[in-house]
């Protein structure tokens, strides 16, 4: 786990949650934009924005971790990564910051709703404990 | 030899599909009017083909090739009859060279093309086979001295050596250039010459072809370039030679060569290298494209020219001036949008010229004359739309060859000429293409269509009695259909039409079948220009803003909700005295309807391929150009969808799908 320990993270809140994702696997981070959504497609999938003139494929990470969906604030951000050679956007509440961790543990089962392979590793800092995201598993489901 | 070819691989693929094709029309033309010129373009093409195949190591092109020119050139110098037979012979070296070509695109091993040479060979009555002249075996004295060279840096070569037909006292040409390895080159070690065959009773001949082993501290180019001057050597080729080799010299391999260059289909470095398709545009284009981005970085200049302070010092002068260079900028970019769309279209012909070819074997495999006419093959149209017309033009072609066009005894009695035609024309009209696919065949009985339908289960007795013959003839697009009676190898399998239907479907395309029992059959297909740029109808539907392509939108009417019909359970409206059947896009899309206040319902009739239906909407916007952007690959399949788009405000667009909506 030293290779994960080094890297830089952007941790935001979803729900009750604190996540993070490693920072090279972002493209960048945008306001909400307006939605348009498409029919016929999967209940996470909220929809595609107008990013610069390429269209992107909208995710609620909330819907991913098995959360319902709460109203868009001031403060919800899109996440923008790059995903199998195409730019996803996923929604969070709010982004905190850019953060390393000192310690990272490898991923607990036993998180029930059957979302093991979802995390990389815990980063750990003083009490709190952060999630972090594996966008290959988060997104192939 | 250690350049890296991958990067010409493209390059070479594109200028090997345009010989082939070259090759191909040549050869057909040949067939029809024997000329000289046709004889010279073949061998000019083969040339080219020999030269490059070989450049990129691709052997098996090189070899078949050259004796495809050699063939060539015989006949060229040798003004023999044009016989079928030599047509055949080379259409079927011209097949073994685009089955070479597929094979070396997609890296498969290469099929063994030894027949058709053996075929062209004795066409043209060349000596016989020639086997290349084996690897010598090394005695281990000569095994010795080659490790022993080998040890002290030189390095192994194999010159093999043929000299040509026609080169006097071969015995003593092989001495002298034995020799002359000998004291320009290196040091030989040994040499074979080709084995006594039977079939050359000349002792002479023997000498006509052989290998030299020798060990040198020379360059094998340097070596090749002190010897390919040489006015008897027909042909010169330097190996590397490996001491092991030897003993698969003694096995079946007749190439063993040490620094044989990579097998050219199989990827580089394990890394696939996708086929990226490469546009030939002309110089001119380009220029006109050129200027019109100069023209627009003028304007740009202009509008940072216009800065604040002038801005403040006459406001009135300056909106003029920006509404001046806005107005200029805008035709300026109309003009770059048809100019870049023009990159993309190809004429016609780089379609229709492969026809001849298949229309000639058909007219052969099922024993009808056949003729093909084509017209207007200089239509232009998006690149990408031409690839996806082959296989349904294909189908149609193959369709109208087995099943329309009758023997020629059936012809004559109906006094018919015995030569079944089929004519392709192509046209712009307004927006759009048009293919018009015709045949003077026998045309489609309605009455067996709805009877071989109703035989398969695609549409029940009732049904059946209530169809238009019109509407009986699309049957033939149902999947499933076939009215051959017996499958034969041409078409017939029943998947043909509704292959051709889903095809034109996606590419928002239209066809429409008007045929006369005993004169013929006529398809007209409609496509769009281009699928890079629309014109979209924008309609909005429970507060979305949706489209529809305008290409696909027969007719936008108002109706009463009183004018909705209910037909056996499904909503139908009447339009132009014809049924439509009618839904809500709310429904169709799963949308919840709002409450309607207003009297009449605005309508959108699509029509798609060569069904319609009727779709109410909340409003119509209008219609725009609209830029079609694709949803990616993360949403999964959404058959529903062309796309998506990039609306004034900055909101993206949906595009729905004609043929989805009209179908389903």
């Amino acid at each position: 786990m030293t290779a994960l320990q080094k890297e830089q993270y952007i941790e935001f809140t979803v729900g009750a949650e604190t996540c993070a994702i490693r920072i090279e696997e972002i493209h960048e981070i945008i306001k909400m934009l307006s939605i348009t959504d498409i029919p016929f497609s999967r209940n996470e999938v909220k929809g595609v924005v107008n990013l610069r003139g390429k269209v992107v494929c909208v995710m609620s990470l909330r819907n991913l971790l098995g959360m319902a969906d709460e109203p868009y604030t001031k403060a919800t951000r899109i996440i923008v990564v790059r995903y199998r050679e195409e730019f996803i956007g996923m929604i969070v509440d709010k982004v905190n910051k850019v953060t390393t961790y000192d310690e990272i543990h490898p991923p607990s089962g036993g998180h029930g709703r059957g979302r093991e392979g979802i995390f990389l590793g815990i980063g750990m800092r003083g009490e709190q404990l952060i999630g972090i995201l594996k966008l290959e598993e988060l997104l192939s489901g | 030899m250690t350049m890296d070819l991958s990067a010409y691989r493209d390059i070479f693929i594109e200028e090997l599909n345009d010989q082939l094709e070259r090759m191909d029309q040549s050869l057909l033309a040949l067939e029809r009017a024997p000329s000289p010129e046709q004889i010279q373009t073949l061998f000019r093409a083969a040339h080219t083909i020999k030269g490059s195949s070989s450049t990129m190591g691709f052997r098996e092109m090189s070899d078949l090739t050259h004796e495809v020119e050699y063939a060539l050139e015989w006949v060229r110098e040798k003004k023999p009859e044009i016989s079928s037979l030599l047509i055949d012979t080379l259409f079927k070296a011209l097949d073994a060279m685009k089955l070479l070509r597929g094979q070396y695109i997609s890296g498969e091993t290469f099929a063994d093309c030894r027949a058709i040479v053996t075929d062209i060979q004795a066409l043209i009555n060349k000596p016989a086979v020639q086997e290349p002249v084996k690897l010598p075996e090394l005695s281990v004295a000569e095994t010795l001295k080659a490790e022993e060279a080998a040890a002290g840096g030189q390095q192994l070569l194999a010159i093999r050596v043929v000299l040509k037909p026609d080169c006097l006292m071969k015995a003593a040409r092989y001495h002298i250039l034995h020799q002359r390895i000998e004291d320009l080159c290196g040091t030989i070690i040994a040499d074979a010459l080709a084995p006594a065959a039977s079939s050359a009773p000349d002792e002479d001949e023997r000498y006509s072809r052989f290998v030299v082993v020798i060990a040198t501290l020379k360059e094998k180019e340097a070596i090749y370039s002190q010897l390919e001057g040489d006015s008897d050597i027909e042909t010169l080729e330097i190996s590397l030679f490996r001491l092991d080799s030897s003993v698969e010299a003694a096995g079946q391999t007749p190439l063993p060569e040490a620094a044989s260059p990579p097998q050219p289909g199989a990827p580089a470095d394990g890394q696939v290298k996708a086929n990226q398709p490469t546009v030939r545009v002309s110089v001119e284009r380009l220029d006109h494209l050129m200027n019109l981005v100069g023209e627009l970085l003028i304007d740009q200049t202009s509008l940072a020219d216009m800065n604040a302070a002038g801005l403040r010092r006459d406001p009135a002068m300056a909106l003029q001036n920006i509404s001046g260079v806005s107005d200029h900028m805008g035709r300026v970019i109309k003009e770059l949008q048809e100019g870049v769309m023009k990159t993309r279209m190809l004429p016609i012909d780089q379609l229709f010229s492969r026809f001849p070819r298949l229309v000639r074997d058909l007219s052969q495999k099922l024993g009808k004359e056949l003729e093909l006419v084509v017209q207007g093959g200089e239509t232009e149209l998006d690149r990408m739309i031409i690839e996806e017309l082959s296989d349904p033009l294909i189908h149609l072609i193959r369709n109208s060859a087995d099943h329309g066009i009758e023997s020629p005894e059936v012809r004559a009695a109906s006094g018919k000429p015995a030569k079944g035609r089929i004519t392709l024309t192509s046209f712009h009209e307004e927006n759009h293409v048009v293919i018009r696919f015709e045949d003077d065949g026998q045309g489609i009985d309605a009455d067996k269509i709805k009877a071989s339908a109703r035989g398969k289960g695609i549409i029940t007795v009732d049904q059946a009695a209530r169809l238009t013959a019109q509407e009986a003839v699309h049957l033939i697009f149902e999947p499933g259909f076939s009215t051959a009676s017996q499958v034969s190898d041409v078409s017939g399998r029943g998947v043909g039409m509704d292959i051709v239907r889903s095809q034109i479907g996606r590419l928002n395309g239209i066809i429409e079948i008007d045929t006369e029992p005993g004169r013929g059959t006529r398809f007209t297909i409609r496509l769009p220009l281009t699928l890079a740029i629309i014109k979209g109808l924008l309609v909005k539907v429970s507060g979305r803003v949706l489209i529809i392509p305008m290409y696909n939108v027969a007719e936008i009417v108002r109706i009463t909700p009183e004018e909705i019909q209910t037909i056996q359970g499904e909503h139908a409206i009447i339009n132009h005295g014809r049924m439509v059947p009618f839904s809500w896009l709310h429904d169709k899309l799963h949308y919840p309807r709002a409450e309607r206040s207003a009297k009449t319902l605005p309508l959108v009739i699509v029509r798609s391929v060569d069904k319609i239906a009727a779709f109410a909407v909340d409003e119509i916007i209008g219609n725009q150009e609209v830029v079609i952007k694709t949803l990616g690959t993360f949403l999964g399949t959404m058959n529903h969808l062309s796309g998506a788009t990039i609306l004034g405000n900055g909101r993206v667009a949906v595009i729905l799908d004609a043929s989805y909506l009209v179908s389903h």
